[in-house]
């Protein structure tokens, strides 16, 4: 940057002109992130008695109860179980669909990668809406599940599928998603690494586990991260499958789910924002463990 | 154009693809593969198909015929009604501008911060840098109480701006175009600034007509976000002529009145214009969903 002479009005000084630049993301970011964020921790250790009112310190109350809550462990459970859900099929079958589509062996790759990709523009809401319906007793699904002879299930009243139902819909909305980004990791292995490979003779399946997997590592664990992230403050879903109540006997509590039930039905802040900590750390550790791996900023100066 | 490559090639030739199978099998594995995804194809299309013949059906028929995989009628009373008994187009309206309004304010104020990051060396600036994108790892969540707080105490609730302000300082877009602008010719800033433009030139003049693709990406991931976004907004607004689509919808479920009609007609009218949308841009869609992506591979 060359330097101005002394006489530079106040704006244009090189000191000054990036924090002008910076001025609007700062000020937004001070105030409605970093604040918050301290502002979280402090109201875990308090109660407040209402919303206007001022919020006193209880020290680790909220933690204690927590630890003692049965809703809050159910909820954790679940998230666990459907986050466990996604990965398993969120990765390794994108994946696979990823590499098939690149591969010059199927015809119309393009159009099925668009096919794929549509569900992720129906909003959740929606795309909960049409799950809910097609699962109803007399629903879409019984009525195939029929057509083959084989009984009908009660998918939306019996807890044991609220999970898996969650993990449903996930797998409909994001596989083309992960297809985009598997595709933009593939894209960018060099060809000659493939040519090289079919003179050595190694077969489409060797080549992709010798050379396709290993260099995809770096997006991979990019997906599995998101994934993860995304999955641990799943509620959407729930919300609009089982309503208010978390369906039958809390089997569509999540941790998202029951932070919301805490503050905005029953207006306890203080725990809620406690809730938010213990998920805020889990996502943190997740995020930590994938830096360790990953190094997202070693490639800065 | 694949297929001909393919079978003018001599037996025992390798593909430079990723199945370097051989001739005579190829073929048969090109059709597998391609029934297959075929299948795959119409999987995932299934829920459009089977919400387009319900929202036709008369409401008294969609339960009864939520079997039948075929067309049975055709009526439009459920958009009638959908229309008639909820603030359905007010919706409508209240998640474009919220998305829009979201997106552009959003993506002004991360490419200037953006700028600023990538192109001045400044006191502070790593530091700032790190703890912004830091802050990105802390989900959202950990903030609805806080945040939910102080749209109450400035009056911001029930409010367009309460509801896309708190969001605006995305993370991810400041990196985003942070990475965008240090992709930009030095040169062409430094000739700026031998012609004696001033920053604020340079930046308008220069810089901004390059950063388009990548604000015009990263307006697509917002806007979708901010249209499908239901709890934060639910939150926030109160009164139901101010609701998105995704919280009217999400309201409509939970009312006694038996509503399967109006919610798969409501539903379907909330899908098509994304699709079409898509459709039509798909090129930049693409891009911006897979922006994220791209980062990975700098």
């Amino acid at each position: 940057m060359t330097l101005r002479s002394a006489k530079t009005p106040f704006l244009h000084r090189p000191s000054v002109v990036p924090w002008v630049f910076l001025a609007p993301f700062l000020l937004l970011f001070l105030t409605f992130s970093l604040y918050p964020i301290l502002n979280a921790f402090y109201l875990s250790v308090s109660q407040m008695e209402s919303i206007t009112s001022l919020p006193q310190f209880v020290g680790l109350a909220n933690y204690a109860k927590l630890w003692n809550d049965p809703s809050f462990w159910k909820a954790l459970n679940n998230t666990l179980l459907y986050t466990v859900g996604v990965l398993l099929t969120l990765i390794p079958i994108p994946l696979i669909y990823a590499a098939l589509l690149q591969s010059g062996w199927v015809k119309g790759a393009h159009s099925y990668r668009l096919i794929l990709f549509t569900p992720l523009l129906t909003s959740l809401v929606v795309a909960t809406i049409v799950f809910r319906y097609m699962l109803g007793p007399e629903g879409f699904i019984n009525a195939i599940l029929n057509f083959f002879s084989l009984p009908p299930q009660r998918w939306v009243e019996v807890g044991t599928y609220a999970m898996p139902i969650c993990v449903l819909i996930a797998f409909w909305r994001w596989t083309g998603m992960n297809i985009v980004y598997f595709q933009s990791g593939l894209n960018n292995i060099p060809k000659e690494l493939f040519e090289a490979a079919a003179l050595d003779g190694a077969s489409g399946l060797q080549s992709f586990y010798f050379v396709t997997l290993p260099l995809l590592k770096p997006i991979v664990i990019f997906v599995v991260t998101i994934s993860l992230i995304g999955s641990l403050q799943v509620i959407v879903e729930p919300y609009i499958l089982y309503g208010a109540m978390a369906g039958p006997g809390e089997s569509a509590l999540t941790m998202m789910f029951y932070l919301y039930m805490v503050a905005f039905q029953r207006l306890n802040f203080g725990y809620a924002a406690a809730i938010g900590v213990v998920l805020a750390i889990l996502i943190m550790a997740v995020s930590l463990v994938q830096f360790r791996f990953f190094g997202f900023f070693s490639q800065e100066d | 154009m694949q297929e001909a490559t393919a079978a003018s090639l001599p037996e025992g030739n390798n593909l430079p693809t990723l199945a370097g199978q051989r001739g005579g099998s190829a073929r048969r594995t090109k059709l597998l593969l391609s029934t297959f995804f075929l299948g795959v194809a119409l999987i995932h299309i299934l829920p459009f198909y089977w919400m387009a013949i319900s929202a036709v059906r008369p409401p008294e028929r969609i339960i009864a015929d939520a079997g039948n995989f075929l067309p049975t009628s055709f009526t439009l009373q459920n958009f009638q009604t959908l229309l008639a008994s909820n603030p359905y187009v007010q919706w409508y309206i209240n998640s474009i501008i919220l998305a829009v309004s979201f997106a552009a304010l959003s993506v002004t104020v991360c490419t200037l911060a953006g700028y600023a990051l990538a192109l001045y060396k400044f006191r502070g600036r790593e530091e700032l840098f790190f703890a912004v994108l830091g802050s990105q790892m802390i989900p959202f969540y950990l903030v609805l109480v806080p945040l939910f707080l102080i749209i109450v105490r400035t009056g911001l609730i029930n409010q367009y701006i309460g509801v896309i302000l708190p969001i605006v300082a995305q993370p991810f877009g400041l990196f985003y175009m942070r990475q965008y602008i240090r992709g930009i010719s030095r040169e062409l800033i430094d000739a700026g600034r031998v012609d004696g433009a001033s920053e604020y030139n340079i930046f308008g003049s220069i810089v901004l007509p390059l950063c388009k693709p990548g604000m015009s990406a990263i307006f697509i991931l917002f806007s979708i976000d901010m249209w499908n976004s239901l709890i934060w907004p639910l939150i926030v607004m109160r009164e139901e002529a101010k609701f998105p689509l995704s919280v009217g919808l999400a309201g409509m479920i939970s009312t006694y009145r038996s509503l399967f009609g109006e919610l798969i007609a409501g539903s379907l009218l909330a899908t098509v214009p994304m699709i079409l949308l898509f459709l039509i841009f798909q090129r930049q869609f693409l891009t911006g969903m897979s922006v994220t992506g791209v980062i990975v591979e700098k």
